[in-house]
């Protein structure tokens, strides 16, 4: 590092005389002037501490693969990209799973308003009517389409079944509410929750 | 400076540095080598606790708000009160690694390790001492403090970083040309967060105390709400906002009261500034669940550095006012400390109180133990400076010390690295109630 600071104390003062001491005499701990002057210094090391310092982690991180440990979580979670994601549900999620908000996403929108309004009096296609999910992973996030995809037209399983979809994210809800059961109460998202659409949806045999 | 130029003076400060240490190695007795390789292993063993399972958990926890990936997807986040500056720097570990926790952390974490950097270097200027700079590295690499924020995408780690930068760049600034890198880097770090505003404090106090530079040169420091303001305007455009200036002004001063709001309302996790130097309600503030066992990442410093850091930074001023309040009192000061050291310890400690006064005057019910990171940079510094001198006349007290640091920190090292612990073994490390989750 460079140094310019000018020490109080001037190396060129004459030194007292040593007392006798059995331990080698440390050398006096005073800076010498630097050979790298400039007060610019200070700005470009921190630039360049900055770049170092990221370089040398995100080389460490990237040699060892470490980012791709947690990469499953992140393919696709961003605007405009798409993913494929994983849910379970039951036939009567189809009642149970609503949300209420005003905002609108490419047309898609929540079923109720964020007064809990129903949005549309008419009622509102499944292809823009968000619902929300959870993938098997444990991600929440909001998708339009589900239940009308080609793969789930027919006669559902009884049971607890998988399904798998196509998700463009197309961007994130951060006010709103969320609801698991028809009759049950609307609570509010804590933090900001994916919206998207979902394609391609399939019951994987 | 050309980029050449600084690559070759790297280079060169890289090679004189080296050749520094092995003169150096050769003129330490034999008590300040064994000392020399404890403060190695402190600072090596900080960075790899720094850095391991920086991933897990995959979730936020605490405030690890989504803010950064908010600025990534274009979508409003006028949640947060804070400038922008922290999220925008944020992104980039985004950018990365992806939307995952380690692209989360990723940016957190480097500031994480470059706090051990800086504070070497604000050591080395500010104490003119190797020694101490050492020390300072060891210490903050070596407290949980610093290790439980480096593993956590909070901005303050960033704030801590950008704050000793602009103070190291006030005391190396000889003409107005420093002092204007000084103001942009101020401006920086208040745009991260307002409270950095209060590092004028200590800046204004080194140049009034060094006077390497004309008094007037603080006038470019005027230079920090004009980058504050531009860094504003691009984060909002970043987030699809409006932002003209107007704008601009119209979202500070509405994020101003909303944060000033806070203050209105409880939560148990706040603490008043007074408890904080008294280590009274650190927070867990990463804390994950591994069925039988769970992960911690706990705000309790290192108990050997906590105390006698507070009470230096608190008792020097005071032992130093004393001693020039009576004639007779005058000589004792000098006999232990330089004109050049008491600088050092009155522009530390004026950085101590400045950088907690927002919270005692303003911050009512908002005030949380992580507001004392800065502050404790600040002073743990000082004990470096201290240390450092004490160690020329008891070099054998000052390996006590380390040592004795190391051993508390092993202690501590699971509540702050993350490492599975069942609950009684937890609770036997974060010992009183209040540092419990």
């Amino acid at each position: 590092m460079a140094s310019s600071s000018v020490p109080e104390t001037s190396p060129a003062a004459p030194a007292p005389a040593a007392p006798p001491n059995p331990e080698p005499v440390p050398q006096p701990d005073v800076l010498p002037p630097s050979k790298v002057t400039g007060e610019f210094n200070v700005l470009c090391y921190t630039l360049l501490c900055v770049f170092m310092v990221t370089f040398v982690v995100w080389a460490i991180f990237s040699w060892t693969g470490y980012g791709q440990r947690y990469a499953p979580h992140a393919d696709g979670w961003y605007k405009g990209g798409t993913r494929s994601i994983e849910v379970t549900l039951v036939r009567e999620d189809l009642q149970n799973l609503s949300c209420a908000s005003d905002a609108v996403f490419e047309g898609m929108h929540c079923a109720f308003r964020a007064n809990q309004q129903p949005f549309d009096a008419q009622g509102t296609e499944d292809r823009v009517l968000l619902r929300p999910y959870y993938t098997v992973d444990q991600v929440l996030f909001l998708g339009a389409g589900l239940w009308g995809s080609p793969g789930l037209t027919g006669q559902l399983p009884k049971e607890r079944f998988s399904v798998v979809c196509n998700y463009r994210m197309v961007g994130s809800l951060k006010s709103g509410s969320l609801r698991w059961q028809t009759n049950g109460q609307f609570a509010p998202i804590k933090d900001a929750v994916p919206v998207g659409l979902l394609t391609e949806c399939v019951i994987p045999q | 400076m050309t980029p050449a130029k600084m690559v070759r003076g790297v280079v060169e400060t890289g090679r004189a540095a080296w050749q520094d240490a092995v003169d150096r190695w050769g003129g330490l007795g034999r008590i300040q080598r064994a000392t020399s390789c404890l403060l190695a292993f402190m600072i090596v063993g900080g960075v790899l606790l720094r850095i391991q399972g920086i991933g897990y958990p995959p979730r936020n926890t605490f405030d690890e708000l989504p803010t950064a990936q908010h600025m990534l997807l274009g979508v409003p986040d006028l949640q947060d009160f804070h400038p922008p500056m922290g999220k925008l720097l944020g992104t980039i570990g985004l950018l990365l690694f992806g939307y995952n926790s380690v692209g989360r952390r990723f940016m957190y974490l480097c500031f994480g390790l470059q706090t051990i950097i800086v504070g070497f270097w604000l050591a080395r200027q500010i104490f003119a001492s190797r020694r101490a700079a050492w020390l300072a590295a060891a210490f903050m690499a070596a407290d949980g403090f610093f290790i439980a924020h480096s593993r956590t995408a909070f901005i303050d780690i960033m704030l801590v970083c950008f704050i000793m930068w602009s103070l190291l760049a006030v005391i190396e600034a000889r003409t107005w040309r420093g002092m204007a890198v000084a103001g942009i880097l101020i401006g920086i770090a208040t745009s991260i967060k307002w409270s950095a505003a209060q590092t004028l404090v200590p800046a204004i106090l080194v140049v009034l105390l060094y006077r390497r530079v004309p008094w007037y040169t603080i006038f470019w420091f005027g230079l920090s709400p004009i980058v504050h303001f531009f860094i504003w305007m691009l984060g909002l455009h970043l987030m699809g906002h409006d932002s003209s200036p107007t704008d601009v002004v119209n979202v500070i001063f509405s994020s101003m009261h909303s944060l000033h709001d806070l203050g209105r309302y409880d939560n148990p996790l706040a603490s008043a500034w007074y408890t904080w130097p008294l280590l009274y309600h650190p927070i867990v503030v990463k804390l994950a669940s591994l069925g039988t066992t769970s992960t911690y990442a706990s705000s309790v410093g290192n108990l050997v550095f906590w105390f006698p850091a507070a009470l230096l930074v608190v008792g020097l001023p005071v032992v130093r006012g004393l001693t020039a309040w009576r004639a007779s009192w005058r000589r004792y000061w000098p006999i232990f400390f330089d004109a050049s050291f008491t600088k050092a310890v009155l522009v530390l400690a004026s950085g101590w109180v400045a950088l907690q006064f927002l919270f005692i005057i303003s911050m009512g019910k908002h005030s949380f133990f992580y507001h004392y990171l800065t502050p404790y940079a600040f002073a743990i510094i000082l004990l470096a400076g201290v240390v450092a001198k004490l160690e020329r006349r008891w070099p054998r007290a000052v390996l006590v010390f380390v040592s004795l640091s190391i051993l508390v920190a092993l202690y501590f090292v699971p509540v702050w690295g993350e490492f599975p612990l069942t609950l009684a073994q937890a609770n036997r490390r974060l010992i009183f109630l209040p540092w419990r989750p």
